[in-house]
């Protein structure tokens, strides 16, 4: 061997080992990072990914959310804090009845069970109030989070603890000791529910703010509204003329309001005009310089501008998640009394149409203790019974309806407003929101004299809720529940302000009696509340209807009261509450359910129940006749004419076996699009800034009613001629072209016969999980209903608001009868056979008696003692 | 055949003599007290036990190499273990699977979770087993 070759040799075996030693570092590097990146995650997580270690470890993580999915039995558990044992039985489907020797232990029982069957619902509702739920999803809840603290539940909660006392401060604190007696057990347990176990984000310490900002959220979904934003689009697009026309304060078509006078005509009641602004102790606070300069002027009588700002900030609002703002007005409630009644007495029927979620807004349940016998539906999170009954009254509630939301063009320069002829500070609030998975994000709040200011657009645009009003509604709630007759409810919701409601109701001495308690903002004469007002000082609310003067009946001498979110007065009213658009119902369901009820009298539950399970569009009842006499002198062909019959045979029933009900409903779509499209694409409706209050379609209420109010008394209205004057023309022909369009997309999408349209095909009700996980919902199941129904259907084709509660209370001859259902089930635990079990009696109509006060429940027996 | 490959041969010969043969009841048990351990400890919240476990396997297999299989079985089956006596316990441990997956945003379905858990007891020994193959020196007849 040469020298040559043994060099090369040498050579080659060290670059051998030395590749070798090189493999070897690079291998342990890339093992020490896939480890510590693998440990990284798993236990800590990345971005939106959690901490899959922990959260996924079989002995403690979230599978151990197991524990409260097992069907709950017997035993006995320690609560500390109470004064007495207490007794809670469950019946075999979970509903509860608590049962306590004072009203501190009721209150507290009531927060533990509320909290061991309902946490993560809790949790998520005080976070979305507090802004706090992109800690909990991330980046994707950013927009809820910046919202909710701009307008400010937290800061309304802090101002209204600190002016609660009373019954309702002692309630509170005892809840809350419940709900945290729980936590403490779970922490104890380790037996998280398992959103928390997955996040990480765990449950703080329960509050009386938490709940009062969980009754803020409630405020909000059911009495928030943009309808000045949408006004003030139309007004730039279509004209103030033809917006008024079309989108007036009075209905055009038929209404039955159920109080119809006369009215009383009183001085308002002063609101102050700044409670809403600031928190005691809440969040920093700073106050700017007057007169601050740096930043461009702008005057609040900017047209353009105000309609820019109405579009930017209906844009934030469309990224809050479904349902956070009002959107469908479909509640029911109906009372009954005297003749009107089977063997006399009274009847009480109620039904309010949410978002129908698992788990429910709602928990079942009885409370008894000395004095406090009540029965019914609670939210959890807070304390007493906001719908059901006690020995002697039974109430139910359906939304008011009424414009509470006022919004005002500011003019702004630097950190100052101009107001009432002078430059003011405005308060500024600012908040850090942790944002899971992302940078935690800072936010600043400006807060005028009339409120928050909502957008940051060139025209800053404040917001007057009377949400934010501090009010002791639930002082009002715990006096309801224990009133004895019409004075005492009366009188008990005096302290109600927000969101304004109907209360129907009726008692055991056969009364009944409907009463609208609330905050009703008024403004000078000259204003134009249903568009943003200019904030210089000129249109703030100068006070609330007095409270004498709401909307109330008591013992009609038509023995029926029917409230369905109809406008509640007639046009003869002294006081503004709102426009048609501004957003009262049409007034289809309200109509019907005088029609249905006295035309079967004498009343029992089960005509009730039949009533509540109603599909029948009223709407239809009307217009149809319309429609087929326009059809019988149009040129049809052969399929048109086979679809004529079916709506000829047809009963105005949205049954989800009825072809007739699909072609009706499609028609009526294309009625609406065929007179209106051609305006809106003409003038530029912006109709993405908002879809739901700007888009041509059955939702935007004051083109059904227009529509039909022309077409039963006025079909050669100048709408139906068009823009451009090249429209159907008159009613009939609109009818004609729009049933044409109707027969053609159903036959393009569906095929077949028209008798195989049912109405089942395109449409289903779906109940969605709160966090909005997939499989843990229920549906989307085919479905009967429309949102004119009584059995109403509402949120689309895929429906998912509707009927989130049926109650039936009747008193006769001595005897209280209460019945009640709702879709959904006691617990929130996917897991639990009282995750879904309600559903089936609800989809068929059907009812469980409601735990009786003082009673036990069922079979299932908790002694929970201090 | 060359001289090296010869010796080579003759070498793995020697070492496959020197370790002694596990039998199967070994290897059992073996896989048994993995579980053992790895379940305890899942129930007093150390997750990240088959992590250590695959360390201690990937030292073992520079002697005996079936040992990071024999961990992976082990940690597996101590992560199985609890689910098991959940399902046994009464507790509804499928749906909670179930729920789980739809909470975290996987599909619906209780397999996925029950899956997606075992598989990170897998990892964590096979990523663990790795680190200390890679940090450990070799010894020479490897």
């Amino acid at each position: 061997m040469g020298r040559r070759d043994k060099t090369g040799g040498m050579w080659n075996r060290n670059r051998r080992v030395t590749s070798r030693q090189l493999r070897s570092v690079l291998n342990a590097v890339a093992a020490l990072v896939v480890s510590g990146a693998l440990l990284g995650v798993l236990g800590f997580g990345f971005g939106t990914i959690p901490a899959l270690g922990p959260a996924l470890d079989p002995g403690r993580g979230s599978w151990t959310s197991a524990s409260g999915g097992q069907p709950a039995g017997s035993q006995t558990l320690r609560v500390p804090g109470l004064t007495a044992p207490v007794t809670v039985s469950f019946s075999s489907q979970g509903l509860a009845s608590i049962q306590a020797a004072n009203t501190h232990d009721v209150f507290l029982a009531m927060g533990y069970v509320h909290a061991k069957f309902r946490l993560s619902e809790m949790d998520l509702e005080r976070r979305l109030g507090e802004g706090r739920l992109a800690q909990l999803g991330g980046p994707s809840d950013l927009a809820s989070d910046e919202f909710e603290l701009r307008l400010g539940l937290l800061r309304t909660a802090q101002n209204e603890w600190a002016r609660t006392t009373g019954q309702a401060r002692a309630a509170l604190l005892a809840y809350a000791q419940g709900v945290n007696d729980d936590i403490a057990a779970v922490r104890a347990a380790g037996d998280w529910p398992a959103v928390f176990t997955l996040t990480g984000a765990y449950p703080a310490p329960w509050t009386p703010v938490d709940s009062l900002v969980i009754q803020g959220v409630l405020t909000q979904e059911l009495d928030y509204t943009t309808g000045p934003l949408d006004d003030a689009l139309l007004q730039r697009t279509l004209g103030a003329a033809r917006t008024m026309d079309w989108f007036p304060v009075l209905a055009k078509n038929a209404q039955t309001p159920y109080d119809t006078g006369p009215y009383v005509k009183a001085p308002l009641t002063p609101v102050p005009p700044d409670v809403a602004s600031s928190a005691p102790g809440g969040a920093v606070t700073t106050t700017a310089q007057a007169g601050a300069t740096g930043a461009t002027t702008v005057r609040s009588d900017d047209e353009n501008a105000v309609a820019d700002a109405a579009a930017q900030l209906l844009g934030q609002l469309g990224q809050l998640p479904a349902n956070q703002i009002h959107e469908y007005p479909d509640s029911n409630a109906w009372a009954a009394n005297g003749p009107a009644v089977q063997g006399g007495g009274a009847v009480l029927g109620g039904d309010p149409h949410l978002p129908q979620t698992l788990p429910s807004v709602w928990y079942e349940i009885a409370l008894s203790a000395p004095g406090y016998q009540v029965s019914g539906v609670s939210v959890p999170g807070l304390p007493g019974i906001l719908l059901g009954h006690n020995a002697n009254i039974a109430w139910s509630l359906t939304d008011t309806q009424n414009s509470a939301t006022r919004y005002y063009a500011e003019q702004v320069r630097g950190d100052s407003y101009y107001w009432r002829g002078a430059w003011r500070p405005m308060t500024v609030e600012r908040y850090t929101i942790p944002v899971r998975g992302g940078a935690t994000v800072h936010l600043t709040v400006d807060i005028t004299v009339h409120g928050p200011i909502m957008t940051q657009a060139r025209q800053r645009m404040a917001v007057d809720w009377m949400g934010n009003v501090p009010s002791d509604d639930l002082g009002a709630l715990l006096a309801v529940n224990e009133a004895s007759d019409f004075a005492r409810f009366r009188a008990a919701l005096a302290g109600w302000k927000a969101p304004a409601q109907n209360f129907v109701y009726a008692d055991k001495a056969g009364n009944i009696g409907v009463l609208a308690p609330g905050d009703y903002p008024e403004v000078a004469a000259a204003c134009q509340p249903w568009l943003p007002m200019p904030g210089t000082g000129a249109c703030d609310v100068t006070g609330v209807i007095p409270y004498q003067a709401v909307p109330q009946v008591y013992d009609p001498p038509s023995h029926l009261i029917v409230t369905a979110n109809q406008r509640p007065v007639t046009g003869a009213y002294p006081y503004y509450i709102g426009t048609s658009a501004d957003f009262y119902d049409p007034g289809y369901r309200a109509a019907y359910a005088y029609k249905y009820l006295s035309s079967h009298e004498p009343l029992s539950a089960s005509s009730v129940a039949a009533l509540q399970n109603n599909l029948t569009d009223s709407l239809a009842e009307r217009v149809l006749p319309s429609l087929l006499t326009a059809l019988g002198t149009a040129s049809l062909s052969s399929s048109e004419r086979s679809v004529v019959s079916l709506l000829r045979s047809w009963d105005y029933t949205m049954a989800a076996g009825s072809a007739a009900a699909t072609v009706w409903w499609t028609f009526w779509g294309d009625y609406l699009s065929t007179v209106f499209e051609p305006w809106w694409k003409a003038a530029k409706v912006p109709v993405g800034a908002d879809v739901l209050g700007l888009g041509v379609g059955p939702s935007l209420v004051s083109l059904d009613e227009d529509l039909e109010a022309w077409t039963l008394t006025d079909p050669s209205n100048a709408a139906f001629r068009g823009p451009a004057g090249h429209g159907p023309g008159s009613a009939p022909a609109a009818m004609v072209a729009a049933f044409r369009q109707a027969v053609t997309h159903l036959s393009a999408t569906y095929g077949g016969a028209p008798s195989s349209w049912t109405w089942g095909r395109p449409h289903s009700r779906s109940f969605p999980s709160i966090e909005g996980a997939a499989g843990l919902g229920y549906g989307p199941r085919a479905a009967g209903g429309d949102p004119f129904a009584e059995d109403a259907a509402d949120g689309g084709l895929t429906a998912s608001t509707g009927p989130s509660w049926r109650m039936i209370v009747t008193f006769g001859a001595g005897a209280l009868s209460a019945v009640g259902v709702y879709p959904g089930g006691q617990s929130e635990n996917p897991a639990s056979p009282w995750y879904t079990n309600l559903v089936p009696l609800w989809w068929d109509g059907q009812y469980l008696p409601l735990p009786v006060p003082g009673a036990s429940a069922g079979p299932i027996e908790w002694r929970l003692n201090a | 055949m060359p001289e090296q490959d010869v010796a080579r041969a003759g070498g793995r010969a020697s070492a496959a003599r020197a370790r002694p043969a596990w039998p199967a009841l070994g290897w059992v048990l073996g896989v048994i007290a993995v579980a053992a351990i790895v379940a305890v400890t899942a129930w007093g919240g150390a997750w990240f036990v088959p992590f250590a476990a695959g360390v201690a396997a990937g030292v073992a297999s520079l002697r005996w190499r079936r040992m990071v299989l024999l961990a992976v079985a082990g940690a597996v089956a101590g992560w199985a273990l609890p689910l098991w006596v959940m399902a046994l316990r009464g507790l509804p441990a499928g749906a909670t699977a179930r729920a789980i997956a739809g909470l975290a945003g996987l599909p619906p379905y209780a397999g996925v979770t029950i899956v997606v858990t075992l598989l990170l007891a897998a990892l964590q020994v096979l990523a663990g087993a790795w680190l200390a193959r890679a940090l450990l020196p070799r010894p020479v007849n490897e």
